[in-house]
């Protein structure tokens, strides 16, 4: 073992999470908000965060076959817990999600 | 007489508070007292007005009646637990002997927590600042608060710890306890 000590920081924790989720959802960066904390002795990380859906049921094209706002979050809080605590060196006991707003990603209509 | 004793006695000597303050009460107490006593008997002897009670009268007084003989007894009882108290605690101060090949070192007990705090953040890999540790005379207990998410090896630090306690060879000889809190935190 190489002597010395590594601290990650709340902040670096939050930015981390936000950064993830917000890729994940295909959100911007900042429309998330991450808080982390803990729970009992393991991240509990808290995500406020918008989803954008695809538009459904207009049965024109593919995209209406989006995913649903259950899977989202169930892709969101795994991928949290794998990606993000591979990506921080910590072991992710809890994610809370939520969802503040939903969008519905209209297809661009060309002119 | 041979250094070996005299660092013996001088180490003692560090290690222990003096209880003189607790005897020069005692012994003005007891002069007092017997000051007073002596002059009241004098001043019997000679027919003299008495300062406050003839000495017959203050055994009267005193012997008067059960619940008086019974107070009386109880101070005296309480005054001498006190003495023995002082006399028989050991006057301990918080600190230990470390002995090497020519000099004894006499270490704080502050001291000798925060070297084991170090040992055991270091082991634990949390910051110093979240491990709590306690010496006194033949114990320490360290208390080690994880970072969130990362888990702490109970057993290798208190591994860590009971060599840091093994290398320094602190007399009275000091036992380890390493305790990982539940809750953990994030640091800032």
């Amino acid at each position: 073992m190489i002597p010395g000590r590594v601290t990650v920081t709340a902040r670096a924790l939050t930015s981390t999470f936000a950064a993830l989720a917000a890729d994940e959802l295909g959100v911007r960066r900042r429309d998330v908000r991450a808080q982390v904390s803990d729970s009992r002795g393991r991240l509990r990380v808290r995500i406020d965060t918008p989803i954008t859906l695809a538009p459904h049921g207009d049965g024109e094209s593919e995209r209406s076959a989006g995913p649903s706002v259950t899977d989202l979050i169930d892709r969101l809080r795994e991928r949290l817990t794998d990606e993000g605590g591979a990506m921080t060196g910590s072991t992710v006991g809890e994610v809370q999600l939520h969802i503040t707003d939903a969008r519905i990603d209209q297809p661009r209509r060309v002119s | 007489m041979n250094t070996r004793r005299m660092r013996r006695i001088a180490a003692r000597r560090e290690r222990h508070s003096s209880r003189s303050t607790a005897v020069s009460v005692a012994l003005v107490l007891v002069a007092l007292g017997g000051a007073y006593l002596g002059t009241e008997c004098v001043l019997a002897a000679v027919g003299a007005q008495p300062l406050l009670a003839a000495p017959a009268d203050l055994v009267r007084l005193a012997v008067e009646d059960e619940p008086r003989r019974l107070g009386i007894a109880a101070v005296l009882a309480v005054l001498g637990i006190i003495a023995l108290v002082l006399a028989l605690t050991l006057g301990g101060r918080p600190r230990h002997r470390v002995e090497r090949e020519s000099v004894t070192v006499i270490v704080d007990d502050e001291v000798l927590a925060s070297g084991l705090s170090r040992a055991a953040a270091d082991s634990a890999g949390v910051p110093r600042q979240q491990v709590r540790t306690s010496v006194s005379r033949n114990r320490a207990a360290v208390r080690v608060t994880p970072v969130s998410g990362r888990a702490v090896a109970q057993s290798a630090v208190a591994q860590a710890v009971a060599s840091a306690v093994t290398a320094v060879g602190a007399r009275p000889v000091i036992r380890s306890r390493v305790q990982v809190a539940e809750e953990g935190v994030i640091p800032r």
